[in-house]
């Protein structure tokens, strides 16, 4: 074959079409293959996980978490549109929650980045507050908020603000000093600082903060949904349980994860945005 | 086109701390306008902290200073700093980071051409909108000095502005940072570690001794054509002369590699370290 291609571009001086094409599906494929392979290794799990399941009399009742079920389900969620009136609450409840995370740990994070009085006095309440699991905070939000939306959203917003407080905080550590003293030199005021230094210098760590704060809500999303509400992914699951519909429930699972992992990539693509350091 | 500040300091006294150790003990000084002065000294002997103070990033503990009449509060663009490293911010172009001054007092977008044309001044016009990171060491301090110049300062500070880069690139921003200032009239103040920048670039210089820090020595620097001239290794002998006379020192004379320009090759004086340190130390700076 190489004899056959070599003797061909000897001949007419160009290389037959088919050399420089196999490459070029070659780079287009090669990204693809890992994620296709850990992909089908999951499916692969799951297919025997549920295969165990309903080969085993005592729990054969729970085969419908298999794929088989469960993706038909998922497609008939989908279809129906089902999936929008699940997913727009919980994302509603994590916009909110992210929200009021961002606006409580952006200044929190800078202030401790920034002033050496203010980390050293909010060091052991905060570490202290971070440590407490967010969910423990549930009866206490279901006693102050007047809806069941606002625990919730409360109780997301307990869990995101330290990731982005924290984060803010020691990527604001990590700045050159003399990047401050050079703004105050050429006549910059604290509003001047605080837009085209400080935030731009550490909208990697604010985005990567985020991104820390988005896993941890996601994952605090579902329970808090089991709280009074009957709207959302957490209510759905906890539903499809009560009705014993174990498809629908896997289905269901697929859906979170999908969603996060589509919000996780969103970050991921703000981090890559914002990272103003130029490798190479 | 602006003029330089004249400047004043008045019985300075200064801790970083409010019980610490002196670290400046009655400087007075007065510097005319226009004037460019060096000031030299072993490290710790608180050059530096001098500079900060005449920019207003610093307060003295006792004492003042005086630009133009006017009583330092703070920093402002009027006297401006640059650092040994030129601290640009790397996620904006050469025109951002030259024009951020302006941007700050709302001036950028009627100064465009200004930027510009302070570009072509540092040779820096075919990089106009790249990305700062792109540029070399040299390329970048250039980008500092635009910046500094874009505020139409009336003092420029320079604290160890070249010490990191390359001998030809030292060698040339030296001679252009000298001659803009010359052309614009700014006061310039230059904390070095070598005797060689200081005659290179100063109209006079001051030698400090440490513990506390204090002006020992001002000596006028005698007008010169540069390295290899005459004027140059005479005011530099009078200087190196002084120094050791002040500061109880001798000073050494570092190996200078073959293929550095004349200036460093003909006089590379350093300010020689208490304790002999391996050559490559030496070398890299005294700092």
């Amino acid at each position: 074959m190489t004899k056959a291609v070599d003797a061909a571009t000897t001949s007419t001086g160009v290389s037959p079409d088919v050399s420089p094409v196999a490459p070029k599906v070659l780079t287009l494929v090669k990204p693809l293959a890992y994620p296709v392979l850990g992909i089908a290794v999951l499916m692969l799990l799951w297919w025997l996980g549920g295969y165990l399941i309903a080969a085993n009399p005592d729990t054969a009742s729970f085969s419908d978490f298999a794929p088989g079920p469960a993706l038909t389900s998922l497609v008939s969620i989908v279809a129906g549109g089902e999936v929008l009136d699940m997913a727009i609450p919980s994302l509603r409840r994590i916009g909110g929650g992210l929200m009021w995370a961002i606006l409580f740990g952006l200044p929190i994070g800078i202030a401790i980045g920034r002033l050496t009085h203010v980390r050293a006095a909010t060091h052991v309440p905060f570490q202290f507050l971070r440590m407490i699991s967010p969910l423990s905070w549930m009866p206490i939000a279901v006693l102050v908020f007047p809806t069941w939306d606002g625990a919730i959203v409360f109780l997301i917003a307990m869990a995101a603000v330290w990731p982005i407080a924290f984060s803010t905080a020691a990527g604001l550590r990590k700045v050159d000093p003399n990047w401050f003293k050079v703004a105050r030199n050429l006549g910059a005021r604290s509003y001047q600082m605080l837009i085209s230094i400080i935030l731009p210098a550490i909208a990697l760590d604010i985005w990567t903060g985020i991104r820390l704060a988005l896993g941890v809500a996601w994952i605090v999303l579902v329970p808090a949904e089991y709280l009074g509400v009957t709207s959302g992914l957490g209510y759905s699951i906890n539903d499809a349980r009560d009705t014993l519909e174990y498809d629908r429930l896997a289905a269901i699972v697929v859906i979170i994860g999908v969603i996060g992992f589509a919000l996780d990539a969103l970050c991921l693509a703000m981090i890559k945005r914002t990272n103003w350091v130029k490798s190479g | 086109m602006t003029s330089g500040a004249h400047i004043r300091l008045d019985h300075i006294n200064h801790r970083y701390r409010a019980k610490g150790d002196l670290v400046l003990k009655d400087i007075d000084l007065e510097i005319e306008p226009g004037q460019a002065v060096a000031i030299i000294g072993r490290s710790g002997c608180g050059k530096s902290t001098l500079l900060h103070l005449v920019s207003g990033l610093m307060m003295p503990s006792e004492g003042e200073v005086w630009i133009d009449g006017a009583y330092v509060r703070g920093p402002s663009p009027k006297w401006i700093m640059m650092f040994q490293q030129p601290s640009l911010y790397p996620w904006m172009s050469v025109r951002e980071n030259a024009s951020l001054g302006l941007k700050f007092q709302g001036r950028a977008a009627e100064n465009k051409d200004k930027i510009e044309h302070l570009l072509e001044m540092v040779d820096l016009s075919a990089h106009i909108d790249d990305n700062v990171q792109d540029l070399s060491g040299g390329q970048q301090q250039r980008v500092a000095l635009a910046r500094s110049l874009a505020t139409d300062p009336e003092v420029l500070l320079l604290d160890e502005p070249f010490s990191a880069l390359d001998a030809f690139t030292r060698a040339s921003l030296q001679r252009d940072v000298r001659a803009i200032a010359q052309d614009l009239g700014l006061t310039l103040i230059l904390v070095t570690h070598s005797i060689d920048e200081a005659v290179i670039m100063g109209d006079r210089a001051l030698v400090m001794n440490a513990n506390p820090g204090r002006v020992e020595a001002d000596i006028e620097i005698g007008v010169n054509d540069g390295p290899g001239s005459d004027g140059f290794a005479s005011s530099k002998k009078r200087l190196v002369k002084l120094f050791e006379d002040t500061v109880g020192e001798r000073i050494g004379q570092s190996e200078v590699p073959k293929d550095a320009p004349p200036s460093d090759r003909a006089s590379n004086a350093q300010l020689k370290p208490k304790t002999p340190i391996p050559l490559s130390v030496a070398q890299s700076s005294v700092a």
